[in-house]
């Protein structure tokens, strides 16, 4: 009886531990890159100048760039902030929605670091050359 | 005579670019909960670039620009249903119906009509949806809302989590539109 009883708070703790595994999988957030060591720095124009197989190859990766902030878009819930100098050649960063602090303190022909995670580029003979960041921090400015 | 061809190709580009509208920060986000938890995603950094001359308009997204909140919810977009390693982007190219009826000169909001096919998880499919342009101060800002299903573009849910996903994805577009 007392094996039995044993057996059955064991299966018990076993589930509980599993579902928490679970939850905790499930609801856990995006990686936020404050702290996270960047896998490679380098300038706006620098990346701009790397061509698609070299792009691919830090694809996924936290980065971190310097550059002149060209445009802000930043209102209470979210800020996108366009990295170079000009439209046609631009590095888009979404920035991280938990840190929103001072992001609409940027104007255009600031000098900032950002660090964020790169998802790619896209090449269109009109719209030009745009590398895409996402949950970007402000590291310098 | 070097001098005369660049001077050619800049006048040939500026005259190119003179009717065209440009953005690569458009957000396009997707409401795609199916039970009670919250499927949905934002893509803030899309490119959109309308010709004013012809009414042709084409959007460019990148999949793995899609901000979520959750990181398993994340990796399920790109790794399992989108494929964004296999298909990494989405695309627009079509037309705004009847574009000679919109003054851009003037400020005033229109109920548009736009068609043309629309590329996702490597499906083509002609589409037409209803949108609104509004102009103000000579910009444009064009926006939509309208759903897809998943299955005419060929992205399996697993049984599993079928209950959780919407098989008709709501999608909201916003493109605040500047002249080039």
């Amino acid at each position: 009886m007392k094996n039995i009883k044993e057996i059955i708070v064991g299966v018990l703790l076993f589930g509980i531990v599993i579902a928490s595994i679970i939850y905790w999988q499930a609801t856990k957030e995006v990686e936020d890159p404050t702290n996270v060591k960047a896998a490679a720095t380098m300038r706006v124009d620098e990346l701009m100048a790397r061509d698609e197989a070299d792009i691919k190859a830090i694809n996924g990766e936290i980065i971190e760039v310097t550059g002149i902030v060209l445009a802000n878009e930043t209102d209470a819930t979210s800020s996108t902030i366009s990295l170079g100098m000009n439209e046609m050649e631009v590095i888009v960063c979404q920035m991280d929605d938990r840190h929103l602090e001072n992001m609409s303190k940027l104007t255009k022909g600031h000098f900032v670091k950002f660090r964020g995670k790169l998802t790619g580029q896209d090449f269109d003979e009109m719209m030009g050359k745009t590398i895409q960041m996402k949950n970007c921090v402000l590291v310098t400015q | 005579m070097k001098i005369v061809t660049i001077g050619l190709l800049c006048f040939i580009t500026l005259a190119a670019s003179a009717d065209k509208y440009l953005t690569k920060t458009a957000k396009i986000s997707f409401y795609a909960s199916g039970g009670s938890e919250k499927i949905e995603a934002d893509n803030r950094a899309v490119g959109v670039l309308l010709d004013s001359k012809t009414g042709a308009l084409r959007f460019l997204l990148l999949i793995k620009s899609f901000v979520f909140d959750k990181k398993l919810m994340q990796e399920h977009f790109n790794e399992n249903y989108l494929e964004s390693g296999k298909y990494p982007k989405a695309s627009f190219d079509g037309q705004v119906i009847d574009f000679d009826k919109i003054n851009m000169a003037k400020d005033g909001k229109y109920n548009v009509k736009v068609s043309g096919k629309l590329t996702i998880h490597g499906v083509t499919k002609s589409v037409s949806e209803a949108g609104v342009l509004l102009v103000q101060n000579g910009q444009p800002n064009l926006t939509s809302a309208f759903s897809i299903t998943l299955e005419d573009y060929k992205i399996k849910i697993p049984g599993v989590v079928k209950d959780k996903i919407a098989k008709d994805v709501k999608i909201e577009i916003d493109a605040n539109l500047k002249k080039m």
